[in-house]
Parts: C-alpha cells; sequence; structure tokens
C-alpha cells in the first residue's frame, strides 16, 4: 500500500462547495473553521477560470511537523498527518510554515479545546481511541478505520476530488486523463513545473486543444 | 524526526491513553448536536445561538437520554434540494440523525452532492426551525397549541368562505411536497372549492411546460440527465447547471472528456461557463433572436434533417421563413452576438449530432418565455434531434419534486395529470375520488368558476390589491395560505408589502417560518399564523426527479419539535372544513404517535396511479417503486436500464410516462418520442393532441415513423372505444374492461383496458402518433417571435419588437403589456443596467431553509450584486463596498458589490435565495424568536418590476432594469 | 516511554488539584526536540471495525476506491 493522498481535478472541480459541506456534516466542524475549502482563480475571466478544492495535503515532508515548537504532529504508517492537540499550544508555527493554509484557528472552544490548531485528519481522527466520543470531539470521526475514505472526496458531485491510496487515485485519475485525449497536464501548476516554453509543455498542450476528428451528423 | 506509530507500546489501546483521556474529557452523550451547540457555534454566529426559546424537549434530545447505544440503522432517502434526485443513506441511532453516507449505487448521482446535498442532514436537527405554532398578537410572535392554532384559523378560513365565497382564498402549495401531497393539496383545494391554488413551477418552468407540451406532447425534460452521456454537443442557455444542478455536471463533464462539445450561452460568465468549449455572451432576454441566427445558418447550409421535419415536423417551413429574417446584422442589434459565434453554435449543433439543449429559468422567467422555448424546440426538431438519445431538450426542473407537483399538484388550471378542468375531467377525478361530482360542484361558488382558471401565485398579490370591478371573480382575495413557497421568489416585492399588509388572514405552513412571517409582521400586529410542517425527511413518498424518473423516501426521523408531516396538517384541516370523509375516501388512515390521523401514503400514490394515465403515473405502485430504491446498484448509471435482478427490463424510477397499469410492467420510458424503441420497451412519437389536420395538412405523422413493431406503421389518432372497434381490437378487452371502458378514451378509461390492448398486444402508442407542432396556432405567438422586455434600455429596440397589446381578464386579473412597456420606454436614461438574477450552488429557492443550515449560510454570508469593473469604476465603487440598487417601482436594496468581469458592462446579476432585510433594514426582529435564518440579506425581488408572460403569467425576473449607486 | 506517561500523569493530577474544572488540558513538561510528544494512536485497523486485520482492512480500501472511479459504471 502507498501512501493516502488527495487529488483534485480541475478540469471537473465547479466549485460547488460539496467537499466543504460534507466535511463540515461528518466531523460537525464549527463554524469558522475550514478544515476544507474551494479556492478559484481568475474567477470571471473568460477562458482562464480554474476552480480546485484544498486542504491538508498531508505532506511526506510536512513543513508544520518541521517548524512545531511542541512536536505535536505525527504521521500514520498510510502517510496522514495528524496532530495531538493535547500538546498543540495553538502557537500557529504551522500556520505560518503551511503552503496551502490548511491549519485552522478556530475563535474559541472548538473540539474541545480552545485555541489549539485544527486542520483536516484524512478523515483518520486521531489520537484517541478509535471512534471514541473523545476522538470525536477533538478531531472528529475516523472513517479510515471503519474502511471507508474521507467523505468529501466520496461526496464530490464531479469526481473532481479523488482520495485514497496514491496508486489507486493516480489509476483513476489516468484512465480519465487518457478517455479525455490528454487533458489533465494542463493542470493547475503544470506550466510553473515544467516551463510554459519547453518543447514538451507546448506538444503537450497542442495535443490536449486538437480538435476532435469531425463526426458525420445525422443530417447528411 | 519521524514518529511512527510503531513507537507505541506493544498491547492494546494504551492504557495511558485512556487515563488521559478521562482527565478532561467530560463524559457527554451521543447526541452529536449537544457537542455541537457548545462547541463555538454559537459564539461564530451571534445572537442565533441565544438558547431554545421554547421550553420543550426535543425529540432528538429525549433519545439521546436513552442509556442503551442503539444501533445505527440505515433510512434511505432523496436530496430535497434540486431536481436531481441525489439519494442519501441517512444513518439514524436512537431515533437520531448521526450520519449521512453517500449511496454509490444511485444510478444517478453515484455518491456525489454538492454542497446542499451534502448538509441535508442538518435539517434533521433544525435549529433554526419553527418549532410550535405561533400566531402574531399585538404585533408579537405568540406561540399557541395545535388545537388552537387549527381552531382559529379553520374558523376564520370559514368566515371568509361564508362572507367572500370560497375564491376569496387562495392557497400556495409546494414543489417541495411529495407527490402524495401535492396531489392532495389539489383535491384538498378542490373540495374547499376553489381553483385558486398554484406552487413554485408558476415561476421556475410554467413557461416551459405549456410551451413543450403544445410542441409535442408533454411538458418535461425529453431525455435525462444520464443520457447526456451520449451528447456529442451540448448547448446551454439560461442554465447554470454548475450551481444550479451541480451533480449534472457529473454526467455533462463525461459527455465532455468523450469529445463533446459544450457551448454556454448566458449574459453572464457563469461557473458552467467556466467548464464550456466556447462561451458566448447574448444580452438578456434576446434568446430568439440567436436562436433565430442560429437556425439561419443551419438552413442556409442545410443542415437541417429534411426527413425527420417532413415525416414529423408541422409548420417548419414558417420556423424557416422567420428565422430568414434574422440577418447576422440583426442579431447582432439584438443580441450582442457576432456572426462567427453564431454560426460556431450552428455548426457545432450539426456536425456533432446527437446534439442536446439545455435550459432553465434564464429562459422560462421572460413576458416572451413561452416563444422562447418554443424556439429552442424549433432548433432542436430542425436538426431531429428530438426522440434521439444524446439529443432532445433537456430541461432541468429547479425544485425537488417541481416536476411531480407540476404533474399531479395544485395546479390553477388543471386537475392531477394535465386533465384540465373542464366538466369531464372534473367528472374523471371524482369516479377516482369515489366522490359525487354534483357535491364537488356544490363546493364551487359557481360551475363557471369551477371551470374557471384561478389566479396564478405570481399575481396574488393583484388579486389583494386590484380593483374589485375588474378582477374576474366574485371578491378579491381576503385570506392567503403559504403552504411551502417563500414569498421573496416572487417578483414586486413593494405591492407584496402592500397586499400582506391589506389581507385579513396570512397563515404560513412551513419548516422554516420563511420570510413570509418577517415580512408580514413588519406590516401587521394581528391575523398572521404559522403552522410547523415537518421536512420531507420527516415522512415518506415519492418525488419526481427532472428525468421524470420517480423515488421513494424512506421517513428518516420522527418529525421534530411540533411540527407535523403536511398531509396530516391537510386532514385536520379536512375534518374541520367537515369534508375529511370525502378526503379520504379510497385512503386508509394511520395514527401517527402523537395519535393524530395521517393518510396513508402509500394508498394516496396507489390512487393517483388509478388515475393519471395521460401522463403515465399509473404504472409507478409504491411496491414497484421501493424495489427500485432497494435494488439501485443493477441499473445501469448509463442508460438507467436495469439488465438483471428482480428489476430487469425496468428503468430506474420508472420515468414517466409509465403507462397502464403496474401489472402491465410497462419499463418507465427513459427518452420521450423515441421510435427506435418497442412502446413497450420505453419507445414513442409525439402525441397527436392537437386535432388530425390544419389548413388541409395532416397532423398524423408520416409513413414508416411509428415507434419500432408498431402494428400501425404511420401516424395514427389516439385511442379510444371507437378507435378499438374500427380497428377490430375491442374484443381483446375483458368483459371487465369492456364496461369500464366503453364511451371512453385512453385517458378517462379507469380499467386500463385500451391502453394495454393498445401497447401490448399491437405496439401502438395510446395517444396516438402525430407531428410536432413548429407553429402553436393557439399561442399568441404561433411563430415565436422576439418582443422587447416591458423594461428594456433600448428604446429603439421597442420600436422594432414591441410588445403584446394588454389583456383585459387572463388567469382572472387584468394584465399590462403595451401601456407599461410605453409609459417606461426611456426607462434607460435613469436605470441604464440591465438587473438579471439567479442561483448560488449553496442555497436553494427564496433560501430560508438552506441559509438556516450553518454549514451552508457560512459560506455565503452577504447578498451581493456582481458588477463589472468598468461599471464601478464609473460609479466610484469599489469591491466589497455597500451600494444601493434602485430600480424604477421606487425599491431600493443595499447590497456588497461584487466587482467581476463575470458580467459585462450592461449587465448587473444579483442571486435571489436571500431575504430577512428589507431596503436597508434588518428584519430580525420581525421573525419568531430563534427562528430567524442565520444569513440575512436583501431580496432581489423587492426590486424587480412588472411584466407577466402572455400564456403562463410567468413573472419577468430575468430581464429589468436597475442603477446602481454607492452607499 | 515511561517518563512521558509519568509526565502525563503528573500533569494530569496537577490539572485536577490547579484547574479544577477549567477543561484547559494538561500541558507537556518534559519534551524531546523533533520527537513526537503526543499520544500514542493506534492503526486504522486496529479498532473495533477490523479488530488488526490490515489485509482486509487494506482490500476493503481499495474496493470502495473504486467508488470514486465513474467510468466503472459508465462505459463509453
Amino acid at each position: 500500500m502507498a501512501r493516502m493522498k488527495f487529488l483534485c481535478d480541475t478540469e471537473r472541480c465547479i466549485e460547488c462547495n460539496g467537499c466543504v459541506t460534507a466535511c463540515k456534516n461528518e466531523h460537525e466542524v464549527p463554524w469558522g473553521v475550514q478544515r476544507r475549502r474551494v479556492v478559484t482563480i481568475n474567477d470571471g475571466v473568460v477562458g482562464q477560470e480554474k476552480s480546485l478544492s484544498v486542504a491538508c495535503m498531508h505532506c511526506s515532508d510536512a513543513p508544520c511537523m518541521a517548524v512545531c515548537p511542541t512536536d505535536c504532529f505525527y504521521r500514520t504508517e498510510e502517510g496522514v498527518v495528524l496532530h495531538d492537540k493535547d500538546v498543540c499550544i495553538g502557537c500557529g508555527y504551522c500556520f505560518y510554515a503551511c503552503p496551502f493554509g490548511a491549519p485552522q484557528f478556530p475563535q474559541s472552544g472548538t473540539f474541545g479545546l480552545r485555541g489549539k490548531m485544527d486542520k483536516c485528519t484524512f478523515c483518520a481522527g486521531g489520537p484517541e481511541e478509535d471512534g471514541s466520543e473523545a476522538e470525536f470531539e477533538k478531531y472528529g470521526k475516523n472513517r479510515l478505520a471503519e474502511g471507508k475514505l474521507p467523505l468529501c472526496a466520496e461526496m464530490c458531485s464531479t469526481k473532481a476530488l479523488l482520495a485514497g491510496d496514491a496508486v489507486e487515485v493516480s489509476n483513476i485519475f489516468r484512465e480519465r486523463v487518457i478517455r479525455r485525449g490528454g487533458k489533465g497536464v494542463e493542470a493547475i501548476g503544470w506550466s510553473t513545473a515544467y516551463g510554459k516554453g519547453s518543447a514538451d509543455a507546448d506538444t503537450r498542450a497542442a495535443a490536449a486543444t486538437a480538435p476532435v476528428p469531425e463526426k458525420t451528423g445525422g443530417a447528411q | 524526526m519521524l514518529v511512527k506509530r510503531s513507537n507505541r507500546p506493544s498491547g492494546p489501546a494504551s492504557s495511558a491513553q485512556a487515563d488521559t483521556a478521562s482527565t478532561f474529557s467530560a463524559p457527554r452523550g451521543l447526541d452529536r448536536r449537544s457537542f455541537l451547540k457548545s462547541s463555538g457555534l454559537a459564539a461564530g454566529v451571534g445572537a442565533i445561538g441565544a438558547g431554545l426559546p421554547f421550553a420543550m424537549v426535543r425529540p432528538a434530545d429525549a433519545a439521546s437520554d436513552s442509556k442503551a447505544a442503539g444501533a445505527v440503522e440505515m433510512r434511505r432517502s432523496v436530496c430535497t434540494h434540486c431536481s436531481v434526485g441525489c439519494a442519501i443513506d441517512a444513518e439514524v441511532k436512537n431515533g437520531v440523525w448521526v450520519g449521512q453516507e453517500p449511496v454509490f449505487d444511485s444510478p444517478i448521482n453515484l455518491g456525489a452532492h454538492c454542497a446542499k446535498g451534502a448538509s441535508v442532514r442538518e435539517h434533521g436537527h433544525g435549529e433554526h426551525r419553527l418549532r410550535t405554532p405561533m400566531k402574531l398578537h399585538n404585533g408579537k410572535w405568540e406561540r399557541l397549541s395545535w388545537d388552537a392554532a387549527l381552531k382559529e384559523v379553520s374558523e376564520k378560513l370559514l368566515a371568509i368562505r361564508e362572507k367572500d365565497g370560497p375564491d376569496a382564498t387562495y392557497w400556495v402549495g409546494s414543489s417541495k411536497h411529495s407527490n402524495e401531497q401535492a396531489y392532495l393539496l389539489r383535491k384538498f383545494v378542490s373540495f374547499w372549492g376553489t381553483n385558486n391554488c398554484d406552487h413554485q413551477a408558476r415561476v421556475c418552468h410554467s413557461t416551459t411546460v405549456a410551451g413543450v407540451a403544445n410542441t409535442w406532447g408533454y411538458g418535461a425534460m425529453t431525455n435525462s440527465y444520464n443520457d447526456m452521456q451520449n451528447a456529442k454537443a451540448i448547448f446551454f442557455i439560461g442554465s447554470n447547471a454548475a450551481e444550479a444542478h451541480p451533480v449534472s455536471m457529473l454526467h455533462i463533464l463525461h459527455a465532455k472528456e468523450g469529445g463533446a462539445k459544450i457551448i454556454v450561452a448566458d449574459p453572464r460568465f457563469t461557473r458552467t461557463a467556466a467548464k464550456a468549449d466556447h462561451y458566448v455572451r447574448l444580452r438578456s432576454g434576446s434568446d430568439i433572436a440567436l436562436i433565430y441566427g442560429v437556425m439561419r445558418h443551419i438552413f442556409e447550409n442545410g443542415w437541417d434533417d429534411k426527413k425527420y421535419i417532413e415525416d414529423r415536423v408541422y409548420g417548419m417551413d414558417k420556423i424557416r421563413e422567420e428565422s430568414m429574417q434574422w440577418t447576422a446584422d440583426k442579431v447582432l442589434d439584438v443580441t450582442g452576438v457576432p456572426d462567427d459565434q453564431v454560426h460556431l453554435i450552428a455548426e457545432t449543433m450539426a456536425k456533432n449530432k446527437p446534439s442536446t439543449v439545455v435550459w432553465c429559468m434564464g429562459q422560462t422567467q421572460h413576458s416572451t418565455g413561452n416563444a422562447i422555448v418554443r424556439a429552442m424546440c424549433n432548433l432542436q426538431l430542425a436538426l431531429g434531434n428530438v426522440g434521439v438519445s444524446g439529443g432532445g431538450t433537456n430541461i432541468f426542473r429547479g425544485h425537488d419534486n417541481v416536476q411531480g407537483a407540476t404533474d399531479v399538484g395544485p395546479n390553477p388550471d388543471s386537475l392531477p395529470g394535465y386533465y384540465g378542468i373542464a366538466a369531464g375531467a372534473w367528472k374523471h377525478w371524482c369516479s377516482v375520488w369515489g366522490v359525487d361530482y354534483e357535491w364537488v360542484k356544490g363546493r364551487y361558488a359557481s360551475p363557471g368558476l369551477m371551470e374557471k382558471s384561478g389566479i396564478t401565485v405570481s399575481r396574488w398579490i393583484d388579486g389583494v390589491l386590484e380593483k374589485n370591478e375588474l378582477i374576474d371573480q366574485d371578491s378579491n382575495l381576503k385570506a392567503v395560505v403559504y403552504w411551502g413557497m417563500a414569498p421573496n421568489s416572487q417578483t414586486r416585492g413593494k405591492d407584496m408589502l402592500e397586499a400582506m399588509k391589506a389581507l385579513e388572514l396570512l397563515v404560513v405552513v412551513d419548516p422554516y417560518p420563511s420570510a413570509t412571517a418577517a415580512m408580514a409582521a413588519s406590516v401587521r400586529k394581528e391575523g398572521v399564523y404559522l403552522l410547523p410542517a415537518a421536512t420531507q425527511f420527516e415522512t415518506s413518498g415519492s418525488c419526481t426527479a427532472s428525468n421524470r424518473s420517480l423515488q421513494w423516501r424512506e421517513k428518516i426521523i420522527e418529525p421534530l419539535f411540533e411540527s407535523k408531516p403536511d398531509h396530516t396538517i391537510m386532514y385536520a384541516f379536512a375534518k374541520r372544513f367537515g369534508f375529511e370523509k370525502e378526503f379520504v375516501k379510497n385512503i386508509k388512515l394511520d395514527k401517527d404517535k402523537q395519535g393524530w390521523d395521517e393518510p396513508n401514503l402509500e394508498d394516496t400514490l396507489r390512487e393517483i396511479n388509478r388515475g393519471t394515465w395521460t401522463i403515465g403515473y399509473s404504472g409507478q405502485s409504491p411496491e414497484r417503486l421501493k424495489l427500485h430504491m432497494k435494488h439501485m446498484d443493477t441499473f445501469s448509471a448509463h442508460t438507467l436500464k436495469a439488465d438483471s435482478g428482480p428489476c430487469a427490463g425496468d428503468y430506474f424510477g420508472l420515468p414517466w410516462p409509465c403507462y397502464g397499469t403496474p401489472e402491465l410492467k410497462h419499463p418507465g420510458t427513459p427518452n420521450l418520442y423515441d421510435t427506435s424503441l418497442h412502446v413497450m420497451e420505453g419507445g414513442g412519437n409525439f402525441r397527436a393532441n392537437f386535432g388530425v389536420e390544419k389548413d388541409g395538412t395532416s397532423l398524423l405523422a408520416g409513413d414508416g415513423s411509428a415507434s419500432k413493431g408498431s402494428d400501425l406503421p404511420f401516424g395514427y389518432p389516439e385511442f379510444d372505444h371507437t378507435l378499438l372497434k374500427k380497428l377490430g381490437w375491442w374484443d381483446e378487452l375483458t368483459d371487465a374492461e369492456k364496461k369500464a371502458a366503453e364511451g371512453k378514451n385512453w385517458k378517462t378509461d379507469n380499467s386500463g383496458g385500451i391502453i394495454r390492448v393498445a401497447m401490448k398486444n399491437h405496439g401502438c402508442h395510446p395517444f396516438g402518433n402525430a407531428k410536432a407542432r413548429a407553429v402553436v396556432w393557439n399561442f399568441p405567438d404561433p411563430v415565436p417571435k422576439h418582443r422587447e422586455a416591458l423594461y428594456s434600455t433600448r428604446p429603439d429596440l421597442i420600436d422594432k419588437y414591441p410588445t403584446h397589446e394588454d389583456k383585459k381578464a387572463f388567469w382572472r386579473l387584468p394584465t399590462l403589456y403595451k401601456t407599461v412597456q410605453q409609459q417606461w420606454k426611456n426607462v434607460g436614461k435613469d436605470f441604464p443596467l440591465i438587473m438579471t438574477s439567479g442561483r448560488l450552488v449553496e442555497y436553494e429557492g427564496g433560501g430560508e431553509e438552506t441559509r438556516s443550515n450553518p454549514w451552508l449560510a457560512e459560506l455565503q454570508q452577504d447578498m451581493f450584486v456582481e458588477l463589472n469593473p468598468a461599471t464601478a469604476a464609473e460609479r466610484g465603487i469599489r469591491d466589497r463596498d455597500w451600494v444601493w440598487v434602485k430600480s424604477p417601482t421606487g425599491s431600493q436594496i443595499k447590497v456588497r458589490a461584487l466587482v467581476t468581469p463575470r458580467v459585462g458592462t450592461d449587465t448587473v446579476f444579483l442571486p435571489f435565495h436571500f431575504s430577512g432585510r428589507w431596503m436597508g433594514q434588518d428584519l430580525l426582529n420581525f421573525y419568531p424568536v430563534g427562528a430567524a435564518p442565520i444569513v440575512r440579506g436583501e431580496s432581489v425581488n423587492a426590486g424587480t418590476t412588472y411584466g407577466y408572460d402572455v400564456v403562463t403569467m410567468m413573472q419577468e425576473t430575468k430581464t429589468t432594469v436597475c442603477q446602481i449607486v454607492k452607499a | 516511554m515511561n517518563s512521558l506517561r509519568h509526565a502525563a500523569l503528573l500533569a494530569a493530577s496537577l490539572s485536577l488539584v490547579l484547574l479544577g474544572g477549567c477543561k484547559e488540558s494538561p500541558q507537556v513538561l518534559d519534551k524531546k526536540a523533533g520527537e513526537y510528544q503526543g499520544k500514542v494512536d493506534t492503526r486504522p485497523w486496529e479498532g473495533p471495525a477490523y479488530k488488526g486485520d490490515k489485509a482486509t482492512w487494506e482490500s476493503d480500501l481499495r474496493a470502495r476506491s473504486g467508488n470514486q472511479n465513474e467510468l466503472r459504471r459508465m462505459p463509453d
């Protein structure tokens, strides 16, 4: 088994916020805490608008973990980054470090502990007995322990947001990308990662936008 | 350093963990809500968390007190927030709805949900629900018992009936009622003695239903969300599916990824447009001109399907003539769309067949709505796309059961099943109800009023306010019952407030007190009652998705607080009105937990089955529907068909028409008018509903164009007893069937025998086989014509494309067209911006319900207006500024500015889901304590103007005018 | 591990005395830099649902993943 990962397919994400409320529903996440949210870039710009659902990415080399002064973070064998709220002091260093804005600092009383950091758990609960009230109150539901995947992905309206074992997720995504003729290489950040002007990127982009061969209509 | 779980001490759950936990975590019950209440939500949203305003124990609390940790039970229901029909699995523990799981098995949504669907569990807790009956007394909301409420309301209603007649009352039903409740409400209102009833469909798709049904037979989505997977091109115009029907995008993006081309035409670059191959910006209200522009290219290039038109369409030559008038320069002038884009739409639709179209309220909510939707039908007929998988007109309905409530619910011009309200229709339904026709007739003020269409919900305010001598009934409206609809979804809010003030009695039956309560309390001191209804999750019943599939909801939890299901409330009133026996003649009564009588919903559906032959609501017995809900996994998510299992051969939810009796085992109709299938496999053809001949031209379909396997391989009229006899098929009826069918047609033969013989024995369609009508000669514009909106910023176009003449008595009311348009001809000088409105994904309809759900409310906390950066700059407005949106009616609403290129410089957009603020004032104090929605905002309809469709009285919301200034 | 547990217990009793019903959690008094200082957690397959059967848990999760692939139910 590989690591647990989220993947958001920007060709599919329509900013319906189903993932956001699925998370709220499953974990009774209080007002003001956004464990998951959808961001839209170039909002309203014809041809350039893209939406993307973002939460904790459960980094393999997690900056939050690296900077935490109380070392409250741990990573599970499945690659899920979790933390112990009893140890967290709510300082916000992880908030500085996280490139995705995942750590949340609720106004009050959240998950039984004032001021402690809260974030996406990949529906894996936390360091309390699995399925216990204590786990639910501090961290939310533990779906992984029930053999289920994060509800945000399971309920995604267009199946844009995928979650699970990275091997399974990439298999689903690959099948999809092949079917749509190579799109997906235009994923957010592709040109940043591989260079706008590179021959490779241009070829891929051209392949992706090439017209579909004309189909014969019934009117002829 | 990486700390792995292997660092944990060996052995099962560490004792240190348990010890530590017990030191700080006070033990709690299993009620997840008590956790929620104490966990910061209240602080986050201010006053709403002020504690329970009523001294009562909620069922949820009571249940969680029980020590026994009950097992989790799964109950299956359907989301109540749009017409896609997404299935929901609810986890219930000790009577509390504790969890929501995706239903991956559903062939419609495959487990997927949008923001609304993923949050429906909140309704099962309902912190902001109306908890008890209330009345407005001395300007304050007071609690009263159900008994007192029923007594006071019924006495007042009966007094009005006595004094002013049954037509002095108005009954606003609901597209959120189940089929059974909607059906019972029509029956209820009939026994009260009026046709003054309506529901959301009037202001949602009434123009579609009338326009489309008059074109080819049935006023519904022809295909399905799933079938759109087969489309090679999809043209959206006036639909923002990504926000209004998000889960439909699962099927649509599947088509796109398989190579389908998507075009979105809209005044606004929507979330749907962001997923399209091409976006076309058109001027609001100019749809007909654009469609003719597209058709001109189709005809000029010979892309029309000539054989199809010859065999199956009447009057296309007239449409061709009209489209030739729409030259490139004229289309550009009216729509703002350059010819190359118009050509692109035509070519894409013609060369990527089958191609489909999608429309919603962007097309329907116009004073020309009926003509716009017919123009769309004609486009699809010209391309030969109707009755074809992957083609059709995919009209996305709005509410979860707006299709069903339209089909069998409280319509002012028809009894269930579109039977109309002529004497024959009444006799048919009286026989189904088991009541005496003469008795029902006696309930009405006169036979004339019994057969006269009632006032529409879009105009009830004029039923109150209009001069008595100008209305087409005896009395003005004195009492209005809002039974599951929001007032802020109707236009002319300013006039509505006046109407609310003038009424003698206003009754609101709703799970949420709704904006009606607050609006009324802001202008009245007495005479308003609120009755708490249960949501659809607290009862069972069927609902019809946009694709005509019926799904059966299981009751998830018992009604919360003191709420009661709508049909239980109807029966309680029927008792007070003295017609309870007639009301449930064929329907068993059950006792609920408090001992109230509840009409049995399975029996109610069986009664619907026994009477609704016209549109095939006859085969969907409760048993068949429940079997489908249980075996969802056996249905294909591509074809909706079950190839194996106990439902083998059926289409999911037996999409109507599902003809004949349940025993006939009709599988339902996945795509309407599809001649490639046998009628017993869901095939069909266009309906013979408009005679057999017009001006010397046959209206029957051409030879060889009948449905597969038909014994009559040509056009034929609808079946009745004489046709059956002429064909020599009469003796195929049983003796009992003969007795029932004598003198009847397929719609009124209550044995279903005529249908059985025609379909099963001979493969013929009971409604005949005719041509679709491109020209609807009984409508004001038989050939759809572009006409400028009543409030237009283009006086030059008003001269060229003026509106209709005024109408004297139209749905019982004088209705103005030309007078208004001429009076406001130069309105653009002071109100230069086109104002349009639409949906947000987080909210539904009037929005009180969804704005009361914290998980949704948090995502959209401010009412806003979208305006272009240039429009904003001209007015010195910056993003997030407060602005006043000023309307020619004198209304002005205070909202946030959202500066965005999403809209063009001439247009502004406002969402229509807000209420609870009124022209700058917060109405919080006018709600019952604790029952105000979390988010309140100005209603766009406080500022909308006059204007109604010339056929259906649909209100004009999509094209009006405003001015915006910085607040 | 013992010292950690000891510290936790100490903190727990201290908090009982000092904080009473304040619902404040015990603080960690002793910490090793770079090493996880919190409570240990169980693995997801060790809970009541799987009782340590990792293979079944993995298999179930893989099967569940398939629900996110609509292509399984929507063939071309």
